[in-house]
C-alpha cells in the first residue's frame, strides 16, 4: 500500500527555496511532518544554517550530526566541512593520507576559495543519503526534505553539480556530479518548492527564480507557495459603503476605524495582485498553495497550523 | 532622548535589521526627517522596491541623485536642506575600490574577469556588506553630506552587517596568501606539491591558473583591505555613526532583534534606537473600540443602505477588529518582552503602512512617529 502511494505521490527529494523571512523553514517543517503522517520515513535537511528547525519542531539543537526525532522523523543540519570529511573518509583509504589532505592548510585555502566545492560536497551528501538503502533494500529516507540557502545561493546550491559537470567532465567526481544533477533534473525523483510572500520584492525575487530554474532546467519546479496572505473580508459593496463614510460630514471619533478598514482594502488588493503576478506564470501543473498570516502564537504553533492547511491542501488536490 | 537631536548631533545613521521589515523605507523617513532639520541628507541604499526607487527617482546605480520633488506636506516636514539618494552598485563599487587601492591598470583589467574575484565580489555572504562600509566610508570623507543614511543590505540575520569586514578578510587569509602568491605556487614543497598534483587531477589547470592569479593581484591588496577594514569599524563605532535596529513586531524577530543587540553592545557600538515597525495602528489607540463600533453601527442605521449590505459590512467591520485586537495584543505582549530584555535610548514604533500607499502619503504617516 505504502509503495503504491509511493509511486503516485510526490519525489523523493524536496527542495524548498525562498529568500530570508518568508516562512521557509516553518514551510520545510510542516512538508517534513506531513510527509511523516502519511506514514514515510523522512530526513529533514538544513543547509549549513544557524539552526531554526529546532525551535520550530521543538527538539534539541540540531548540529551535523543526523538525528532522528520521532519515529518516522530525521533531521540533520548539513555543514561542508562535515561533508567532505565523510566524502574523504569514503573515499580515501589511508587513515594518514585522510589527515594529511583535510588538516592541510592548502586544502582549507582551496576549499574556501572554491564555493562550489563546499555545495557540491554538501549537496553530495544530501544525494548519498538519497541513495541509501536499509536492511530490505528499501530507500533509508522515502522523502528528503532541503530547506536551501536563501534565493541567489539557494539557486546556486542546486545548479552546482551542473556547474561541477561542466567543469571538471573526467574522473570519478564528474561521475558523481552527473548523476546527482541527473537526479535533480528528473521530475520524478525531484521537485522545486519555492516559498514567498504577498510583497512586491518577494515577487520580484520568485518571479525571478522561477525563470532561472526553468531556464537552466537543473531541476522542475513543483509548487509555488505564498505565504502570511491576510484573509480577504470586504467586498465590493462594502468598499463603497466605507467610501461614503469617509467622505461623510459626520464622520468623526470613529475615523480611525474606517481608516482601518480602508487601509485593510489596499492591503488585500495589493496582496491579490501579487497573487496573480504569480498566477499568471505558474503552469498547470504547479500547484500554488496560498497560506493566510498567522497572528500570535510561538514558531511550533505556527507550523501545526500550516501543517493542518497542507494536509487541507493536498486532500482537496486528491493526492 | 529625542530622534530628531540625536539625529542633529550625528553624521551617519545605519538602518539594521532583517530583510522585509520596511527597513529601506523607514530609510527614507529618516533622510527626510533630517533634511527638514536642516542636513544635507544622502540616503544610500542596495536594492529598494520599484516603486520607492521611481518615487526617489534613483534609476541609475552608483551616484547619488537629488530628490528635487514638491511634497504635500506640512511645513514643518518639508527638506530644509537638500536631500539625495543613491543605490548602491556592489559590482562597481568593487572595481571602484581595487582601483583605488592597487597600483597597476593591466592588474585590475585581468582581474575583474577571474572567477574568484566574480565570487567575492558579487556572491560571497558578506561582500555587499564590505562595499556598502566602503562607499560610507568614502562619502562620509570625501563629500559634504552632513548626513548619510544607510540602509544596509538585507541580511538574514541582521549581525551578519557588522560580521562582514571580518569574512572578507578571513576569505582573504594570509597563509592562503603564501601557499598561493605567484612566487610560491611552483616551489610548493613536500606535501603540498602533492596535494596540489592530486588537486590538479580534479580541476582543470585553468581554475588553478585562475587561483594563483588572484592571489598574486590580492596579495598586494591583502595590507590595504585590512586597513579599509579597521578604519570602517572605527567609522562606525565613533559617536558620529548612530546605529538604529529596524525589527517587525514579530516572535522570531523580538529574539533575533534582542540578541543583536546585545551582540551590538558587546563588541562596543552604540545602539541608539529601536523602531518596530509595521506595528498594528491599534497598538496606538487607546479609547475604546466597542463605542467606536456602537457610533458606526448608529452612523450605518441613519443611512440609506440595503440592510444586507449593511449587515454584511458590520460583519466584515467586526471580524477586522477582532483581528487586529488580537494582533495588538500579541504586539504589545512582544514590544514589552523586547523593552524589558535590552536597555536602548530611543524606543520608536511605527505604525505598517500598506503597500500602494505613495511616498508622500508614506511620509505623512511615518515622520510624525519619528518624533514622537
Amino acid at each position: 500500500m505504502g509503495k503504491e502511494k509511493e509511486v503516485l505521490g510526490m519525489p523523493q527529494l524536496h527542495f524548498i527555496c525562498g529568500k530570508g523571512g518568508v516562512g521557509k523553514s516553518t514551510y520545510a517543517c510542516a512538508l517534513a511532518k506531513k510527509l511523516t503522517q502519511t506514514k514515510m520515513r523522512t530526513l529533514l535537511v538544513q543547509v549549513n544554517a544557524s539552526d531554526s528547525h529546532s525551535a520550530i519542531l521543538k527538539t534539541a539543537p540540531i548540529n551535523s550530526n543526523l538525528e532522528q526525532v520521532e519515529p518516522l522523523l530525521w533531521v540533520l543540519n548539513v555543514t561542508p566541512k562535515e561533508s567532505l570529511r565523510e566524502y574523504l573518509l569514503l573515499k580515501v583509504p589511508s587513515k594518514y593520507l585522510y589527515k594529511l589532505i583535510f588538516d592541510s592548510p592548502l586544502m582549507r585555502a582551496f576549499f574556501k576559495f572554491v564555493p562550489s566545492l563546499a555545495e557540491m560536497t554538501m549537496l553530495g551528501k544530501i544525494w548519498h543519503h538519497a541513495e541509501e538503502k536499509n536492511e530490505f533494500g528499501q530507500p533509508r529516507y522515502q522523502r528528503i526534505v532541503v530547506d536551501c540557502p536563501a534565493t541567489g545561493h539557494g539557486l546556486r546550491f542546486l545548479n552546482v553539480a551542473k556547474t561541477v559537470y561542466a567543469g571538471v567532465k573526467k574522473g570519478g567526481i564528474a561521475k558523481e556530479a552527473l548523476q546527482i544533477a541527473q537526479t535533480l533534473a528528473d521530475p520524478k525523483r525531484s521537485g522545486l518548492h519555492v516559498v514567498t510572500l504577498p510583497e512586491e520584492m518577494a515577487v520580484n525575487e520568485t518571479l525571478q527564480l522561477m525563470k532561472a530554474v526553468h531556464q537552466s532546467k537543473a531541476i522542475s519546479l513543483y509548487r509555488v507557495v505564498m505565504n502570511a496572505l491576510i484573509k480577504p473580508i470586504f467586498d465590493e459593496a462594502a468598499k463603497e459603503i466605507i467610501e461614503q463614510i469617509v467622505t461623510s460630514p459626520l464622520l468623526s471619533d470613529f475615523d480611525r476605524l474606517l481608516t482601518c478598514g480602508q487601509k485593510r482594502i489596499a492591503q488585500e488588493e495589493a496582496e491579490h495582485f501579487q497573487v496573480s503576478r504569480i498566477q499568471n506564470v505558474v503552469a498547470d501543473n504547479i500547484n500554488f498553495l496560498q497560506l493566510p498570516l498567522h497572528v500570535g502564537g510561538d514558531e511550533n504553533a505556527i507550523m501545526e497550523t500550516m501543517l493542518f492547511k497542507l494536509n487541507a491542501f493536498d486532500q482537496a488536490k486528491d493526492f | 532622548m529625542n530622534f530628531s537631536d540625536e539625529i542633529l548631533q550625528k553624521k551617519i545613521v545605519v538602518c539594521v535589521g532583517a530583510g522585509g521589515v520596511g527597513k529601506t523605507t523607514l530609510s527614507v523617513a529618516i533622510g527626510f526627517l533630517a533634511a527638514s532639520l536642516g542636513k544635507k541628507t544622502l540616503v544610500m541604499t542596495i536594492d529598494p522596491a520599484k516603486r520607492l526607487a521611481d518615487a526617489l527617482g534613483i534609476h541609475v546605480a552608483g551616484k547619488p541623485v537629488l530628490f528635487n520633488q514638491k511634497l504635500d506636506l506640512d511645513e514643518k516636514w518639508q527638506p530644509k536642506a537638500p536631500l539625495y539618494a543613491m543605490m548602491l552598485d556592489t559590482k562597481t563599487a568593487w572595481q571602484d575600490l581595487i582601483i583605488r587601492l592597487s597600483p597597476g591598470y593591466e592588474t585590475r583589467q585581468s582581474i575583474f574577469t577571474n572567477r574568484f574575484y566574480q565570487h567575492l565580489s558579487e556572491e560571497m555572504a558578506g561582500s555587499q556588506e564590505f562595499v556598502a562600509c566602503e562607499a560610507l566610508y568614502t562619502l562620509a570623507n570625501e563629500s559634504d553630506f552632513d548626513l548619510i543614511v544607510l540602509d544596509t543590505p538585507p541580511t538574514v540575520q541582521a549581525l551578519d552587517f557588522l560580521e562582514a569586514p571580518e569574512r572578507v578578510l578571513s576569505f582573504l587569509d594570509q597563509e592562503a596568501f603564501r601557499l598561493f602568491s605567484a612566487k610560491g605556487f611552483p616551489f610548493l614543497g613536500g606535501t603540498n606539491r602533492m596535494l596540489m598534483g592530486m588537486c590538479s587531477k580534479f580541476v582543470p589547470v585553468q581554475f588553478l591558473q585562475e587561483l594563483t592569479e588572484f592571489f598574486g593581484v590580492f596579495s598586494e591588496l591583502y595590507e590595504p583591505l585590512v586597513q579599509r577594514a579597521h578604519q570602517f569599524l572605527h567609522l562606525l563605532k565613533s559617536q558620529e555613526t548612530m546605529f538604529s535596529i529596524v525589527l517587525a513586531p514579530r516572535a522570531n524577530a523580538i529574539r533575533e532583534s534582542i540578541e543583536l543587540v546585545h551582540a551590538l553592545q558587546k563588541r562596543k557600538f552604540g545602539v541608539d534606537a529601536l523602531i518596530v515597525n509595521q506595528v498594528s495602528p491599534f497598538v496606538f489607540f487607546d479609547g475604546s473600540l466597542s463605542e467606536q463600533e456602537e457610533a458606526l453601527r448608529s452612523l450605518l442605521f441613519s443611512m440609506v443602505l440595503e440592510p444586507q449590505k449593511r449587515d454584511q459590512f458590520l460583519t466584515s467591520m467586526s471580524t477586522m477588529l477582532n483581528e487586529e485586537r488580537k494582533r495588538a495584543k500579541e504586539e504589545k505582549k512582544l514590544q514589552n518582552e523586547l523593552q524589558q530584555a535590552v536597555s536602548v535610548p530611543m524606543f520608536l514604533q511605527c505604525p505598517k503602512v500598506p503597500p500602494a500607499l505613495s511616498l508622500n502619503e508614506v511620509l505623512q504617516v511615518l515622520l510624525p512617529k519619528l518624533v514622537n
